[in-house]
Order: C-alpha cells, then sequence, then structure tokens
C-alpha cells in the first residue's frame, strides 16, 4: 500500500485526485500548501508526492527543494502553468515528473504508477547481462534486445529497437534522419524516407506515457532525433 | 518703361549680341594693330633698304667715276703746279694742260684757286663761265688744305642742294697715289714734303697705324720710328695696338706740350730711308697692304693752300641720276600709301576700341543679370577664388601691357623684329587673352554685384571656415588656438631668429628651436594618450554596440575632454541598461500576465474536466444523463483546446514568446513533421509528395516554433483536406528566404477568402462542428512573423496552399550531432 501526498491548495482538484487515486489502491495524504506538505513528509512515510506550484505560503517549487534536501520520494509536479521554462524549473529543482493542468487522469495515473515503480524497483533488477544501456527509466540490454520502462518490459519491432538502442547507445547526441538510417539499416540513404520518423513516432507511443511531450525519445526539430541523457 | 528695360536688357539675346560684338570688336582690333604692325614693319624695311639716294649716288658707277676723274684731274693739276720747277717750258705744258683742263669739264663747274700772300684768292683756274654759282649748284664739292706750325687742316665739303652730305666713296688718297704712280715728280715731291714735315704728319691717325703696320712687318728700320714717336716705342706700339688711336694722337699732343721727351730728328740717311719708303709704297699697286697714308694737305697744304671746287650741273645731274630719282620716287610712293594704310587702320582700331569699351561697359551693367529674378546668375567661371581670377588678371593684364608696349615701341621707333611679320598665333593668342581678361573681369564684377567678392576669395572661405571652427565650441576652440596660435608665434620666433644675425636674433632662434621642441614633445604626448582614450572608448563603444550594455569603459580620471566623453559614454551604457531592463521587465509582466491568466482559467477547467470524468464514471441510470455528461466532456475538452490556443495565440501575436534561433535544415523539419503525422494522414488516406532533399535548405528560426507551424499546416491538411487525394509538399529557394509550401485539396466548398481564413477565429466551414480553435492559421501567421518570415494561404477553387517563408541561411556549418 503506497502513500501518495496530494499537495494542492484547491480543494476541488484535491478530492479528485484522491478519488482516482485511492481507485487504484493508493492512500492518498492531502496537504493544501507547501509547508504542510513538507511536514507530512516530516511525519508520515511518503511514497509519492503530487505537488501543485502555486499555492499560498510555501510554493510547490520551494517544498520541492526543501523536501529533495532530505528525501528521494519521487515528485510529480502538477500545474495550470504550462510554459516550457515552467517545466524545466520544476524539473531542475528535483521533480520527476511534471504533468500540466488540465491533465488526463489515466495518464496521470499510468505517470502515477511509473515513478512508483521505478522508486519502489530502483536497483533490484538483477545484473543479468553487463551490456545494458540504461537512460533515466529507460533500460535496454543489448544482447537480448530487451527494453524496459521503468521496470515494465515493452515489445519493440527490431527496427524499432535498433534505432532505440542506437540512439540510447550515443544519449544526448542528436543524430539526423540520414544518420539513423545509415547507422540502423547499414545502407546509404535516399531522399523521401519517412521511415525513420515515423519509426520514432512509433517508439514513442510505444515506450513514452504521453508521446506528445516524450520523455526519452526527443524530436530536435528540423535538426535530428535524441535520446535524452537522464 | 523700367521693366521693359529691365527685361531688354537681361534678356538673353541683348547678352549673347553684346558677347560677339566684344568678340568681334576684339577680333578686328587685333587685326587692326596686327597690320599696323606688319604696315609700319614694311615702312621700316623700304626705309632700311638699300634705295639708291641722290646723295649716295649709288647705282650709276660711271658718273661715280665721271666725278672722281674729274677730281683726280684737278688734283693731278695742283701737283703739277708744286712739283715742276718754275720754268718757261713748264709754265707752258702747264698752260696746256689748263686748256685739257677747262675743255673736259663740260658738264662740270669748277674752280681751282689758292690764298695769295695778301689772303685774297687767286683762281688758277676755272670754267669759262662765271664760277660764282658754284656752291649753288646741286651738287658742290670743296676741298682744301692748310699746314700750319701745330699741325695740318684739311677741309673737304659736300653738298647737294646746299645740304651737306658725306662722300666716302671719294678716297682722296687714291688720288694721290694714282697720280704718284705715274709720276715720279709727283712721288718725289710728295715724299720729300711728307718727310720734311714727318713730326706734323707723323700723329695723323692713319699714318702712325701704317708706320706701326710696318713695324710689326719689320719693313722699316726701327730706330726711324723709336726716333719718330721717341724711345718707349713699344708702349706707342701698345697703345696702337690695344688701344685707340686717340691716344697716340694724345700722346702727340703730350709730347708737344714737352710732357715726352722729343725724339731726336732724324739724319739725313733716314730721311732718305723714309723718303725712299714713301715713295715706293705709293708706286706699289692699290692692292699693296703697306699703303702709306698720304693726308691731302700735303698736296694741298703747301704754303699756297689750294682750294679746289667742283659742281656738276643740274641737267646733266639729273639725266644722270634719272633712274635712281625714279626709284626714289617709288618708294616715297610707296610709303606714304603705307602711312595712309596705317592712317586708316589706326582710324579702325580707334573706332573698335570705342566700341569695345562701350560693349564691355554694357556688358558690365548687364552681366550676372537675368529677367525675372533679382539673384545674381553666376557662372562656372565664378567659382574660382577671387584671388586666383585677380591674380590671373593681373599676370594677363602686364603681359599684355609688355606685349602691347613693345608693339608701340616696335611702331614708334622703327624696331620692328627681324622678319617685321606678327603672327596670326600671336594675334591670336592676344584676342583670347584679351578676352579672358574680360570675362574674368566680368566674374568680378558679377561677384561684386553679388557681394561675393569677399566670400569666395581664398582669404574669405578660409577665415569663415576658422570662424565656424570657433563657433563650434570649447573643444574645437581650443585645439584651434593650440594648432594655429602657438605655431604661428613659434613660426614668427623662428623667422625673426634666422633674419635677424644679432644676438637678439640667436636667442630668438634658441628660443625658439627650444620651445618648438617643446611643443612637439607636449603635442605628441598629448596625442598619444588622446589616441590610446580615443581607442579604449571606441573598443567600448564597439562591446556596447555588440550587446555587452553592462560594458564600461575604463576610465584613467586624468583630467580631459576623452575621459568626459568616457564617462558620458558609460552613463548612456548605463542609462541603455536601464532601458533594456526595463524593457526585458515588461516583457516579463507579460508573459506572466498570459501565463497567470491561462492559469487562473485552467485551474477551474481542470476541475471541471476531472469531475466531468468521475461523474462518467459513476453509475448514471438515466440515459439522458449519460448523453449530457458525453456533451459536457466534449465541450470542455474543446474549452481546453481553446483556451491553450487562446494563450498560445496571445503569447505569438504579443511577442512574449520565447524564442532560441538556430540553423535549421528545413528538408529534416518536413520530414520529421510528415513523420508525426503519418497515422493521421494515412487515416485520411492522404498521400503526401515530399521531394524535399535533407541538407538543402536551410534556415535561420527556433525549431520548436517552426514545428509549431508546421503543425498547425499539417493538422490542417489532415483535417480539411479530401480523403485520398494528395498533399503536395514543396520548397524553393528565394532570394533572402526559403519558401515552403504545401497545397492540398478541400475537402469542402472553401466559400471564403484566405483573408478571412488568416482571421482569428474562423474556419473553413462555419457549420462543422469540429475539434480546433480556428486560431491555426492565426497562430501560424503570428509565430512565422516573429521568427522574421511569413506565412500565408492561398486559395484557388478547391486547391489551398499554405505558403511558408523563413530566413535563409547562406552559409551552412554543418554541426555534426549535439
Amino acid at each position: 500500500m503506497y502513500r501518495i501526498l496530494v499537495c494542492e491548495d484547491e480543494k476541488a482538484i484535491a478530492d479528485a485526485l484522491a478519488i482516482y487515486l485511492e481507485n487504484e489502491g493508493y492512500e492518498v495524504v492531502k496537504a493544501e500548501n507547501g509547508i504542510e506538505a513538507l511536514e507530512v513528509v516530516k511525519k508520515e512515510e511518503i511514497h509519492l508526492i503530487l505537488m501543485d506550484i502555486m499555492m499560498p505560503k510555501m510554493d510547490g517549487i520551494k517544498a520541492t527543494m526543501k523536501i529533495r534536501e532530505e528525501k528521494n520520494i519521487p515528485i510529480i509536479i502538477l500545474s495550470a502553468k504550462g510554459e516550457d521554462y515552467d517545466k524545466v524549473l520544476g524539473l531542475n529543482v528535483g521533480a520527476d515528473d511534471y504533468v500540466t493542468k488540465p491533465f488526463n487522469p489515466l495518464e496521470l495515473i499510468a505517470r502515477v504508477k511509473s515513478q512508483l515503480r521505478r522508486y519502489t524497483m530502483l536497483g533490484c533488477i538483477e545484473e543479468k547481462s553487463s551490456n545494458r544501456i540504461q537512460t533515466g527509466g529507460l533500460e535496454m540490454d543489448l544482447d537480448t534486445h530487451q527494453v524496459w520502462v521503468d521496470g515494465e518490459e515493452k515489445k519493440l519491432t527490431p527496427v524499432e529497437y535498433g534505432i532505440l538502442s542506437f540512439l540510447a547507445e550515443n544519449a544526448g547526441r542528436v543524430y539526423s534522419i540520414h544518420q539513423i538510417y545509415e547507422a540502423v539499416w547499414k545502407e546509404p540513404s535516399y531522399n523521401a524516407e519517412n521511415t525513420v520518423s515515423v519509426h520514432i513516432r512509433r517508439i514513442r507511443e510505444k515506450i513514452e506515457i504521453n508521446a506528445k511531450e516524450p520523455k526519452y525519445v526527443k524530436v530536435v526539430w528540423g535538426v535530428g532525433y535524441k535520446v535524452e541523457k537522464i | 518703361m523700367d521693366t521693359k528695360w529691365k527685361k531688354f536688357s537681361r534678356s538673353i539675346p541683348v547678352r549673347l549680341i553684346l558677347n560677339v560684338v566684344l568678340i568681334v570688336s576684339l577680333v578686328v582690333g587685333g587685326f587692326s594693330v596686327a597690320n599696323i604692325v606688319n604696315t609700319a614693319a614694311k615702312i621700316n624695311h623700304l626705309r632700311n633698304e638699300e634705295i639708291p639716294t641722290i646723295e649716295t649716288l649709288y647705282g650709276n658707277k660711271s658718273f661715280q667715276e665721271d666725278i672722281s676723274g674729274k677730281m683726280q684731274l684737278l688734283i693731278d693739276y695742283i701737283l703739277k703746279v708744286q712739283s715742276l720747277e718754275d720754268t718757261k717750258e713748264n709754265k707752258k705744258i702747264l698752260e696746256k694742260e689748263k686748256e685739257y683742263l677747262e675743255r673736259q669739264y663740260e658738264n662740270y663747274k669748277y674752280q681751282l684757286s689758292y690764298t695769295g700772300e695778301d689772303g685774297k684768292e687767286v683762281v688758277i683756274s676755272n670754267t669759262k663761265e662765271s664760277t660764282k654759282e658754284l656752291k649753288n649748284e646741286l651738287l658742290y664739292l670743296n676741298y682744301s688744305g692748310y699746314k700750319t706750325e701745330a699741325g695740318y687742316t684739311k677741309t673737304w665739303s659736300n653738298t647737294y642742294r646746299g645740304k651737306e652730305t658725306d662722300y666716302t666713296w671719294l678716297n682722296v688718297n687714291e688720288f694721290i697715289r694714282k697720280n704718284g704712280r705715274n709720276n715720279l715728280e709727283s712721288r718725289v715731291y710728295i715724299g720729300e714734303e711728307l718727310v720734311e714735315n714727318i713730326d706734323l704728319y707723323k700723329w695723323n691717325e692713319n699714318t702712325s697705324n701704317a708706320f706701326l703696320e710696318l713695324y710689326y712687318k719689320e719693313e722699316i728700320n726701327e730706330t726711324i720710328l723709336e726716333k719718330l714717336y721717341g724711345e718707349n716705342f713699344g708702349e706707342v706700339m701698345e697703345y696702337a695696338t690695344f688701344g685707340s688711336y686717340e691716344d697716340i694722337e694724345k700722346r702727340g699732343e703730350s709730347k708737344k706740350k714737352g710732357k715726352i721727351k722729343e725724339s731726336s730728328s732724324l739724319s739725313n740717311s733716314e730721311k732718305k730711308e723714309l723718303q725712299d719708303y714713301i715713295e715706293q709704297s705709293m708706286f706699289l699697286d692699290e692692292y699693296n697692304v703697306n699703303r702709306l697714308y698720304i693726308p691731302l694737305a700735303v698736296i694741298l697744304g703747301t704754303p699756297k693752300e689750294y682750294n679746289i671746287s667742283l659742281a656738276v650741273e643740274e641737267e646733266y645731274f639729273l639725266e644722270q641720276q634719272k633712274d635712281v630719282e625714279w626709284k626714289l620716287q617709288d618708294s616715297e610712293n610707296d610709303l606714304e600709301e603705307l602711312q595712309w594704310k596705317i592712317n586708316q587702320y589706326e582710324e579702325t582700331l580707334g573706332v573698335f576700341c570705342v566700341i569695345f569699351f562701350v560693349v564691355f561697359l554694357l556688358l558690365i551693367y548687364v552681366c550676372g543679370r537675368k529677367y525675372g529674378t533679382e539673384e545674381i546668375q553666376y557662372l562656372a567661371i565664378d567659382h574660382f577664388p577671387t584671388e586666383v581670377i585677380v591674380l590671373i588678371e593681373g599676370i594677363f593684364s602686364i603681359f599684355s601691357l609688355c606685349y602691347s608696349s613693345a608693339i608701340y615701341r616696335s611702331i614708334a621707333f622703327n624696331v620692328v623684329d627681324d622678319n617685321g611679320n606678327t603672327s596670326f598665333m600671336r594675334i591670336c593668342l592676344a584676342i583670347i587673352t584679351l578676352w579672358t581678361m574680360v570675362q574674368l573681369f566680368l566674374s568680378l564684377v558679377r561677384k561684386w554685384k553679388g557681394k561675393t567678392l569677399y566670400q569666395t576669395s581664398l582669404l574669405g572661405h578660409s577665415m569663415s571656415k576658422i570662424q565656424v571652427a570657433m563657433n563650434q565650441g570649447r573643444i574645437v576652440k581650443r585645439a584651434m588656438v593650440v594648432a594655429i596660435v602657438v605655431p604661428a608665434i613659434l613660426i614668427c620666433m623662428l623667422l625673426y631668429g634666422l633674419w635677424h644675425m644679432d644676438e637678439s636674433g640667436e636667442f630668438m632662434l634658441y628660443a625658439g628651436g627650444i620651445l618648438t621642441v617643446l611643443f612637439w614633445i607636449l603635442g605628441v604626448r598629448t596625442l598619444y594618450h588622446h589616441c590610446i582614450s580615443l581607442e579604449k572608448i571606441q573598443d567600448g563603444i564597439r562591446k556596447v554596440k555588440a550587446g555587452d550594455i553592462k560594458y564600461q569603459i575604463e576610465n584613467d580620471n586624468r583630467p580631459g575632454i576623452l575621459n568626459q566623453l568616457a564617462k558620458d559614454i558609460n552613463s548612456l551604457s548605463d542609462g541603455l541598461e536601464n532601458a533594456v531592463n526595463e524593457m526585458m521587465k515588461s516583457e516579463r509582466l507579460k508573459t506572466e500576465l498570459i501565463s497567470n491568466v491561462s492559469h487562473d482559467i485552467k485551474t477551474p477547467l481542470t476541475s471541471i474536466i476531472t469531475y466531468v470524468d468521475l461523474l462518467k464514471k459513476e453509475e448514471v441510470e438515466s440515459e439522458k444523463a449519460k448523453e449530457y455528461i458525453e456533451v459536457l466532456e466534449q465541450k470542455s475538452q474543446r474549452l481546453k483546446i481553446l483556451t491553450d490556443d487562446l494563450f498560445e495565440a496571445a503569447k505569438a501575436s504579443s511577442g512574449a514568446m520565447q524564442m532560441e534561433k538556430t540553423i535549421l535544415d528545413m528538408g529534416s523539419l518536413l520530414k520529421q513533421g510528415i513523420g508525426e503525422f503519418s497515422e493521421k494522414f494515412e487515416k485520411m488516406q492522404l498521400k503526401i509528395r515530399n521531394e524535399v532533399e535533407e541538407g538543402c535548405y536551410w534556415v535561420e528560426a527556433d525549431g520548436r516554433l517552426a514545428w509549431r507551424i508546421m503543425e498547425n499546416i499539417f493538422t490542417n491538411v489532415a483535417k480539411y483536406a479530401l480523403e485520398g487525394s494528395r498533399v503536395y509538399v514543396e520548397v524553393k529557394e528565394m532570394e533572402k528566404e526559403i519558401e515552403v509550401t504545401v497545397k492540398n485539396i478541400s475537402g469542402c466548398e472553401l466559400n471564403i477568402s484566405a483573408e478571412e481564413l488568416m482571421e482569428r477565429f474562423t474556419r473553413g466551414e462555419r457549420s462543422r462542428n469540429t475539434e480546433g480553435s480556428g486560431l491555426g492559421l492565426n497562430i501560424a501567421q503570428s509565430l512565422a512573423e516573429l521568427q522574421g518570415g511569413q506565412f500565408y494561404v492561398e486559395i484557388d477553387g478547391d486547391l489551398f496552399k499554405s505558403v511558408l517563408s523563413l530566413p535563409k541561411v547562406e552559409k551552412i556549418e554543418i554541426k555534426e550531432g549535439n
């Protein structure tokens, strides 16, 4: 039974979140602002925090920073602030995920599950093979061609696996469509190859919780693709 | 009347005519002068030409010889009278000679006489007619000679029409020589006479000269000469050689006065030798150089003192000289005609001079004027500085003065140059010079009329420049004073030192020199520091310009204009920084406002959406309620999209959008976009025709924003394109941008204009109730403009065309990876 702290000043939303989470079988603790949240975290054992940003007394960013000073609990920021720099700021101060309001309840639950899985299973996976790549919650076994996201195995086609492993092996580096094609297909690329981008979209749909806001396989528009190094 | 006159006098034809008249008068005047000079030259030439004149009797040798012969006879007769002893026989001979003489002189009148003892004139022989009127004859010659204690005198006078003339051709010596050669007695007589009176004759220039010649040629005994001319004969010789004969004569005079020791008289043998020599010299033919000059007085200056008069009868003379007379007449006529011509030319010249001056005055009156305006009209020539014009004017006037004075001299004093021809070129030159002078003068007049005489002068110009510089401000004033006054003082000091070579000058020179060096060192120092400061300021400004607005120019706190400037620039960049900060702040505020409003709207929306979702999961029995919940869900989702798009549009159009421009490959972007949309396109069975290659079209844009535009375009295509149709993606390279065109066939009729489509909240078909806010195209347009590009749509029937152009990048550095 995981305990989830919902830190949200808007009671209606907090209640709704509680309903969703309890439906999934989690125990929910509520806090109305950052200070309360800090107190709760100190007193009780919490496995995950859903944190709003705009709150009275202490905002979500500050609270996240404070919590991160002591605890390693997964924090998902849930905010109506959808600007890029808000997301960057949130992730930079130590949040594990960022979900914008209005959110899709299903997506949110998926993210919560994913974070919990990662948090609880971290380090549990045996070192079956030394030939593994890991970036964030994405893990790949290059020998067995298996892919896990937050401990959950994902089925990829050979081409998708080829692309993902190529990008993940060089995580952080951007590759153009052309380069990816030549590296994966092992043949010179000719024009009108929409294949790479289509495959990448499919990979994203498979491994990302929200394909439109990918966490691992990112599009660098007008340049190419990369796997984020986390 | 006044305006009429102005209109007339200021009209262009009048000025043209005046100018033409001026040139014509110049040309005519010039050529008149040329003609005058040429005519004067001709007259001169005529005068200088050796025209046979009555006086020279040139051109009629027979007549000349005639006169010589007559003269010879007379001298011969006198010699005969002198040399023959007074015997009866001789008297008869003389009588015969006299008769012969008288017969000979048909056309002549002559008279031979001597001064008797009582001082009366005794006539030896004359023409039969009365000779009283001898002197009144046309040509009259008179020869006589006297010998006195002091020396000898000879008189000969030749008159023509009572006027004294010079008959150099009548060589008396030649008569004597001729006589001496033919007549031994005469020779002896002359020799004796000469030796006897050698002291009297020796100082005669011709005689002494002849002696000296002989001395050089050693044809005469030196002792004789020494005795004659004194012991220091060498001196005499030198006098004779290097001095003039006058010196010898002077010497003779001083000797006579006893200043030089009287030479001892010649011995008899020496006398004999000298006489022999004289006789011999007379006998030798006339081409012998060593001829001894024998004064006429030797013959005529005997105690009897002979007097020869010869006159030519007019008729005979005129007959003899007819040719000469005619020629003379001709040349006189020519002269007269030329003189008349000169007068004519002079008249012309005078008239045209007057015309010239009148026209000149009129031109002065009209120049620079134009009808209808009081403003002075300047010509190109007026741009020359006044000084230059005055200088040229001065040079030209000196030149023309010299030239005209030369012409005047040549006319007045008959000093025409050798060829006597004033060349055409020179006259043309003079005309052009004069014309230029007139034009320059008129330019000055124009300047004077326009009161710009001073302004357009170099002095005025530089003074006004200095004035402007002085008014510039304190820095320029100070610099000007230092840069002009100090060197001027130093130069004055040095010049003073150079001119005054005394103590004060030396002091000035040294002081000036030292001060110059000091001034120089100081100047270099100041210049160095200023240049360094200036460079710093320049660097600083460049940095600020490059965007480093916080940059402060280093300040060494030395008092100086440049430091002040640096301070000012620093405070300026402070101001700039403040302004930029202000701007950024306001930008931030704007963004914050938008995001806050968006946040405030989104929070209740979140509740709505979540509770609708929760409601949906509740077990509701009523079918209607389920239906209502369905509608609520749809509309809340729609509201979500709308708010998202609305804030996107607000951000894009207000510019409150974060942007990070990089170099993008349009080909890649399109492929990525098509890849993203492949599913949707497949659903609509749209076939994408994309021939755009990667790595060919590079733009400078924010990748995310560029994608947003493409996303909007593709969303549009996916929504509205006709199912199963083809979509064409093309890229064109323009001069400064890359143009992406996406063409598709609209699925339904487009009953709307492109302009309307671009407006906010417009969708192709109003009635169609689909997702979308209608803001897509508008956002795309705002985003394109934000990145310095352009976005528009075109509608051609059912053809829907979206065009995006983004700034092109010329030089691409392809980055590998990251």
